[in-house]
């Protein structure tokens, strides 16, 4: 019932738009015939009536859904109107006061919803109430009403003339009517029995009970019915031409009993007000061709512009939801933005702030951003993803404290270049209402044992398509190529790529997204590529510091945890021949001492080496095909925003066996 | 004598009493029914305002008038020359033969009228 009543909530927001927008062509077109003004009024009901759109670039709509329905569950509650000012007026307010506690299963947004339903639902009985109790009430008056002639009726205790009844409508007129306003009473009326409004109003009247919370819808109802009556009394002006003026003002005079102006029933004579009409019927002239045309044109480009919802803009925000303490998380994209999320935990349960996903268009990237405290970016930035060089997901383990810099703001890099298939279609972009499903839960995958001892248990069963995207329908002409290599003893990471017969530069291996082992084992799942056409690459990544020894043993058990068999093809070439860490370590230190000096020319700091190298912005890459070693350092980040610069040196293996440089500093910035 | 006044259809509806009277209220109901495409119900409601109003009676299921035709319309001309002429007949006549003159035969009526009512007093 929430769900009915949010949905109708943004509906009557959209056509409350509308009818603004009415409003306003209205006044321009003052001038013009009055039926055509009543055309205005069809896209508002359109709107309040139909759930469904398409979306075009010309929509004026502001948003098509101002208060989406995942604001129920939402961490911080927020609205997204269209309109930022109002946006920023609203949100912090309700995202503060309405955000969830702790521990309370029932969110205060969900508390609101439930009452405001209700008190929908009481407020729509009310008005269906005091329909059926005014038209009961009129059907008693006119009981002892007279026929007159064919439909219409003649009854003593009526104050205006007025139709009542919607199969068979009938005229009522007052006995007191005299013979002449009488015929151009009955004109009018049967100028409204032509053009259906005896049907048309109690319509506008039903939406109107349905929607009673919006106030702009009653404006819209009045205004409404003040227009039916001016087209009427035009289209018999139109009819009967300009001698009938004089009797049809005299006729209104008479006639002219102050109604209530939002009835539902009946249309009376005399119940709009007579003034204007009076002014209208004196003043009005035959409309020229070129005055109906051009009022046509209006309307309908004032249906085009509001009939149709806006397109998504780019960096929508992903609206995520799930139990707050489920654990499975789905996230899933809907046709609007709530910027709302779950919260993000540290590795040791702590609460770091709230995130959102945020799609990029600009760069084609879902990036999840973690704000502490309240500040909801709208200029995300992008900083160094942390830890430098690896993406990290969501619900992955994070220790920040030392790397989170001081403005708030850490963002967690989740997705590629390579644009998502949405739905199997390769969009760039979501488009308006694609679901984007993906969960992340707790499941099993059979742990792996290192030759080392360590047994490391996944605690991922990736049932998604979301993070690892660039691993799917890859082409397999050449076979695959399958990298695998380890941060510790329990971490596994690995990539996925086509084969090809180059060898991959470590630059390539540094740029893989690392996808864990439940992962890909789902990815490989969707290919049929024959277990020997994979070659497995097991290399010691250029940022770890642990150094990894496969042996048979564990190889086995990693395949087996992949669901391959011991076809897969091996290439260990990487690592027989990496220097142990003692090495690395003297060669890293040589190498700072070299880079040092440079780096103090250029006032560039450069942190101090030491493992693990890639906290520290120390990268050590090994290139097997050229049994070169590969250190740089990267200039630590402050604002994120700014070019960083690279020193790097290369070491090459001499005839002795050890590794030494030429001493040639090679330096980069970007 | 309080305000009596009947709107246009009333006014039918007591031309059937009058016409037909004395009648069984269940007559009455047939014949409204006839001629006004009324119900029993509204029939009923009619004749009892009607009633309260002193113009008829229904006693035992028969419909009768206490007020007569006649008398109710001289009635309804007293008021209408107390409220537009200040009582004064005079007044009304000169204001009805302002636009119409009359013709010989009711100049003959009106001399007779006054003549037979002299001589009564």
């Amino acid at each position: 019932m929430e769900k009915v009543f949010l949905s109708l909530l943004n509906m009557s927001i959209t056509a409350g738009w509308l009818v603004l927008a009415v409003i306003l062509v209205r006044f321009i077109l003052k001038k013009t015939p009055k039926y055509l003004r009543c055309l205005l009024w069809i896209p508002v009901g359109i709107r309040l009536v139909c759930p469904f759109t398409v979306e075009s670039v010309i929509s004026l709509i502001p948003s098509a859904e101002t208060v989406p329905e995942a604001i129920i569950y939402a961490e911080s509650p927020a609205i997204n109107s269209g309109i930022p000012l109002i946006n920023y007026a609203v949100n912090p307010v309700i995202s503060q006061s309405l955000a969830p506690s702790a521990g309370s299963s029932a969110t205060p947004m969900r508390i609101i919803a439930s009452v405001a339903a209700a008190v929908w639902l009481a407020g729509m009985a009310v008005m269906l109430l005091y329909m059926l109790l005014s038209y009961l009430k009129i059907r008693r008056r006119v009981r002892e009403a007279v026929r007159l002639d064919g439909n219409v009726w003649q009854c003593d205790g009526i104050g205006t003339p007025f139709i009542l009844g919607v199969i068979r409508p009938r005229i009522y007129l007052p006995t007191v009517l005299s013979a002449g306003d009488a015929d151009c009473v009955l004109a009018h009326e049967n100028a409204h029995l032509k053009r259906r409004d005896h049907l048309l109003k109690p319509l506008a009247f039903l939406l109107l009970t349905v929607y009673w919370f919006n106030p702009l819808l009653w404006v819209a109802y009045v205004l409404l019915c003040r227009d039916i009556e001016l087209a009427c009394d035009e289209k018999v002006l139109g009819e009967y031409g300009a001698e009938i003026k004089k009797p049809y003002s005299a006729a209104l005079i008479n006639c002219g009993a102050p109604g209530n102006p939002v009835a539902a029933c009946p249309l009376a004579f005399g119940e709009v007000g007579v003034k204007s009409r009076i002014k209208n019927v004196l003043s009005y002239k035959k409309p020229a061709l070129w005055v109906i045309i051009t009022t046509v044109a209006v309307c309908i480009v004032l249906g085009a512009c509001t009939l149709t919802n806006p397109p998504e803009s780019l960096n929508e925000w992903l609206a995520i939801r799930g139990g707050q303490n489920s654990d499975t998380l789905t996230f899933s994209f809907t046709g609007v933005s709530c910027y709302s999320v779950k919260t993000v935990t540290a590795d040791d349960g702590e609460y770091i702030g709230d995130g959102l996903i945020s799609y990029d268009g600009s760069m084609g990237k879902y990036r999840v951003l973690l704000v502490f405290g309240d500040a909801l970016a709208d200029d995300a930035r992008w900083l160094d993803t942390y830890p430098a060089g690896k993406a990290v997901r969501l619900n992955d383990r994070l220790t920040i404290k030392s790397a989170c810099p001081d403005d708030s703001s850490l963002y967690v890099y989740l997705g590629s270049d390579v644009p998502l298939e949405v739905d199997g279609k390769d969009n760039a972009k979501p488009g308006a209402g694609g679901r984007i499903t993906v969960t992340v839960g707790y499941g099993s995958a059979p742990p792996v044992t290192g030759g080392d001892g360590g047994t490391a248990t996944p605690d991922t069963d990736y049932s998604g398509e979301m993070s690892a995207d660039m691993y799917y329908g890859l082409s397999d002409f050449k076979g695959l190529e399958l990298y695998v290599w380890k941060f510790g003893s329990q971490d596994y990471s690995f990539a996925l790529m086509s084969g090809t017969n180059r060898i991959k530069t470590d630059v390539e291996i540094l740029d893989q997204y690392p996808a864990t082992l439940a992962e890909m084992k789902a990815i490989l799942k969707t290919y049929d590529t024959l277990d020997s056409e994979i070659m497995l690459y097991p290399v010691q990544h250029p940022l770890s510091s642990y150094l990894w020894q496969p042996d048979d043993v564990e190889i086995t058990n990693l395949l087996t945890a992949l669901g391959l068999s011991r076809s897969v093809r091996m290439n260990s070439l990487y690592l027989a021949m990496f220097p142990d860490s003692k090495t690395k370590a003297e060669l890293v230190s040589d190498a700072y001492s070299k880079v040092k000096p440079e780096a103090d020319a250029l006032n560039v700091r450069i942190p101090e080496p030491y493992e693990p190298y890639e906290a520290t912005g120390a990268a050590v890459l090994y290139n097997a095909q050229h049994d070169t070693i590969w250190i740089t350092f990267i200039q630590p980040s402050v604002t994120g925003n700014e070019k960083l610069y690279r020193f790097s040196l290369t070491y090459r293996r001499g005839a002795d066996g050890k590794f030494t440089t030429d001493g040639a500093i090679e330096i980069n910035l970007g | 004598m309080a305000e009596l006044q009947m709107g246009a259809v009333e006014s039918k509806f007591a031309d059937i009493i009058w016409r037909e009277e004395p009648l069984p209220s269940a007559e009455l109901v047939r014949r409204c029914e006839a001629e006004l495409s009324w119900k029993k119900s509204t029939t009923f409601t009619v004749l009892k305002r009607l009633c309260d109003k002193g113009i008829f009676r229904n006693e035992g299921g028969l419909v009768t008038s206490v007020i007569s035709r006649g008398e109710f319309y001289s009635m309804q001309s007293e008021k209408y020359v107390a409220d537009n002429f200040d009582g004064s007949l005079p007044a009304f006549l000169a204001a009805f033969t302002a636009r119409k003159s009359l013709t010989p035969g009711e100049v003959e009526q009106l001399r007779r009228m006054v003549a037979a009512y002299t001589e009564k007093k």
